[in-house]
């Protein structure tokens, strides 16, 4: 019982950056903003949340700095991307050359000569819901996270409802489906798309923050291991939904809980072959969803040029 | 005729301005960040051309990347975005370095030959999963080479925990391959292998295949518009897939000549990033072979120059990847500038048709 309700918590823990990343790929993606630098966006904002936490010594600042640091990563994509309309693909490659530089550049020259162990930061501490935490299983699966975890959830319903409920959601929709036609309706392709863009960013910073300063409480160089891309595999395992994207996210973190429990089971499986298993299994659900009917835009990755 | 001349001073001076600019760009950094630019550029410079002996460890370096880059030019052409460069060219070390460690009996020159065939094998075998998966179901090659860089990389962990692992080493790594696969180095003291060599020979060969062949024709037409090229009775599919399976070849050969020419025996760090690298190789080189040469110079120049920049001043080895960065952004945006104007000129007569 014990055991599995920790296997639980610790999938929603290892769900909820894939999850806020993903949803912010999702927009991204549904006005046509095919961006591959979901990885270095989110080192970018887990490295500005520890410096800022590290320095204030206040979790909500360091949060904030990896929000804007997401944003200021995904702009400079959205430039070369829609202004200079270079190739989204490659556009996606250099961002994340970017974030895994500057970070580990910038790690190395304000905190290696600092302390050679690995420099802490307070971080988000996990809520006890009074009466809710103490109930066996569910208590400890839903009720003891920190409070980034219940703002991820709570994103799910809200990007549902902007995408589906709401003007700019269909406006994101048309861009992405069909830009010259939203262009002839006085949608300005452009200015939807930038600011598709600089959404995104928010939630894959507040993502990577999350990983530095609410799962941990330290930043490690290329600490994001690959998640970037994960998440990129969520969107498409979420069918480009956002409840959709909230099932992918979680059958990742089962996979990475999986890994955590394997790890501490104690089985005789080498190491090495246990951290396969987040990877095998992302290829192998990609696989398993390909049948069934997406919602992908049309026009994604094509870079819009007014006539 | 004048045309094509400036057609290709144009193909040669935007990297190069792209190129000068990120230098720049570079040394603004640098400066910002509190170290010492000059010196740094200095040890960058010094690393790679001191004299004869660095120079050929540039060689060295750029001899993986000059392979990966080929290799992810070639996908590039035929629009399958082989991020798994990485992967494969992982693949191609272990299954070189599987043979070396386990035909020791074998004829030195016989050894090397079957170690790059095995090399080329293993990194075809991870590149074509993936372009297999992107034909026969559509799913993006993007997601499922970089989920087979991680397990490649994983694999090689293993491999050099566990079955491969030499004992008489305090870090994880293989046995060392048998003596006489070691491939001879061309100038004394340096280490420069032969792989150099092969790989420009490679790049002048894919050229050929690439742009004075049906098959070269085929893989740019799909690259260029694939719908258009299937209605042209081109079997899109195959052509996917085989060119997936050229380029993990070509990673894997890399790889090969990486343990045979140059480390000898496994690690788990062997890559150091080569097939991310070489996304920005084939970029900057405008996706053509023999451009891959001069470009895979330039980057395995940054390689071991940023080492020697970490050594001499302080500065993270890892500010390569911010260069690299910053040049792949200006040379993309450089390249497509240039595609535009061609276009509103071809424009111009059609325009001109419809009138009348």
């Amino acid at each position: 019982m014990d055991q599995l309700s920790s296997f639980l918590a610790a999938t929603i823990r290892m769900a909820i950056p894939l999850l806020i990343a993903a949803l912010g790929l999702l927009v991204s993606e549904r006005s046509g903003l095919m961006n591959i630098g979901v990885e270095g966006t989110m080192l970018s904002g887990a490295f500005a949340a520890f410096s800022v936490a590290y320095y204030t010594n206040n979790y909500w600042l360091g949060m904030l700095a990896g929000m804007l640091a997401g944003c200021f990563m995904t702009l400079v994509f959205a430039v070369a991307a829609i202004k200079f309309r270079a190739p989204q693909v490659v556009i996606g490659c250099a961002i994340n050359m970017l974030g895994s530089g500057f970070t580990a550049v910038l790690f190395r020259k304000m905190f290696f000569d600092a302390q050679t162990g690995g420099t802490q930061v307070k971080s988000f501490p996990s809520l006890q819901i009074p009466g809710l935490s103490s109930v066996p299983l569910l208590g400890e699966t839903f009720f003891s996270h920190n409070i980034i975890v219940y703002i991820g959830i709570l994103m799910v319903p809200a990007i549902w409802f902007l995408m589906n409920r709401t003007s700019i959601g269909t406006r994101i929709i048309a861009v992405g489906e069909h830009p010259k036609a939203a262009d002839s309706l006085g949608i300005n392709v452009f200015v939807t798309r930038y600011a598709a863009a600089l959404f995104s960013g928010l939630l894959m910073g507040m993502a990577g923050a999350y990983l530095a300063i609410a799962q941990s409480n330290t930043f490690q160089v290329d600490m994001t291991g690959g998640k970037g891309y994960i998440a990129m595999a969520v969107v498409v395992l979420g069918k480009w939904r956002a409840l959709g994207v909230l099932a992918g996210a979680l059958i990742f973190g089962g996979a990475n809980a999986l890994q955590m429990t394997l790890q501490n089971a104690g089985l005789n499986i080498p190491n090495n072959l246990i951290l396969m298993v987040p990877y095998i299994v992302t290829v192998l659900a990609v696989l398993a969803a390909c049948k069934q009917k997406a919602i992908d835009a049309s026009a994604k990755g094509v870079p819009y040029e007014k006539a | 005729m004048k045309e094509k001349m400036t057609g290709y001073l144009q193909s040669i001076w935007k990297p190069l301005l792209a190129v000068f600019f990120s230098i720049a760009c570079s040394w603004l950094l640098l400066t910002v960040f509190g170290y010492p630019a000059n010196d740094a550029f200095v040890s960058l410079w010094e690393a790679s051309f001191k004299n004869l002996r660095v120079f050929g460890n540039t060689l060295n370096k750029a001899c993986p990347l000059l392979f990966t880059g080929i290799a992810v030019a070639i996908g590039n052409r035929g629009s399958v975005f082989n991020i798994g460069a990485e992967g494969q060219f992982i693949m191609g070390c272990a299954a070189a370095t599987w043979v070396g460690i386990t035909f020791t009996g074998m004829p030195g020159p016989l050894l090397m030959v079957v170690m790059v065939l095995a090399g080329a094998l293993a990194g075809a075998a991870w590149g074509f999963v993936p372009g297999l998966l992107k034909t026969k179901f559509s799913i993006s090659e993007i997601i499922t080479t970089i989920m087979f860089n991680y397990i490649a990389l994983q694999l090689v962990g293993y491999l050099v925990r566990n079955p491969m692992r030499d004992l008489n080493q305090a870090e994880p790594q293989s046995y060392t391959i048998a003596e006489q696969g070691f491939m001879p180095y061309l100038i004394e003291k340096t280490k420069l292998h032969p792989g150099f060599v092969v790989g420009c020979i490679a790049a002048v060969l894919i050229y050929i295949l690439l742009f004075k062949t049906y098959f070269g024709y085929e893989v740019r037409a799909v690259g260029y518009n694939s719908t258009a090229a299937k209605y042209g009775g081109i079997n899109v599919s195959r052509t996917m897939i085989s060119t997936m399976l050229i380029s993990g070849a070509l990673a894997g050969i890399g790889g090969a000549f990486e343990v045979a020419g140059s480390a000898h025996y496994l690690y788990e760090k062997i890559s150091n990033g080569y097939g991310y690298t070489a996304i920005a190789v084939a970029i900057l080189a405008n996706n053509n072979p023999i451009g891959v040469i001069l470009s895979s110079l330039l980057f395995g120049f940054l390689a071991s120059g940023s080492t020697a920049m970490q050594r001499n001043i302080g500065v993270s080895s890892s500010f390569a990847d911010i260069v690299q960065g910053i040049i792949i952004i200006f040379v993309a945006v450089a390249a497509v500038s240039r595609v535009k104007k061609k276009r509103t000129a071809d424009k111009k007569p059609v325009l001109k048709e419809a009138k009348q």
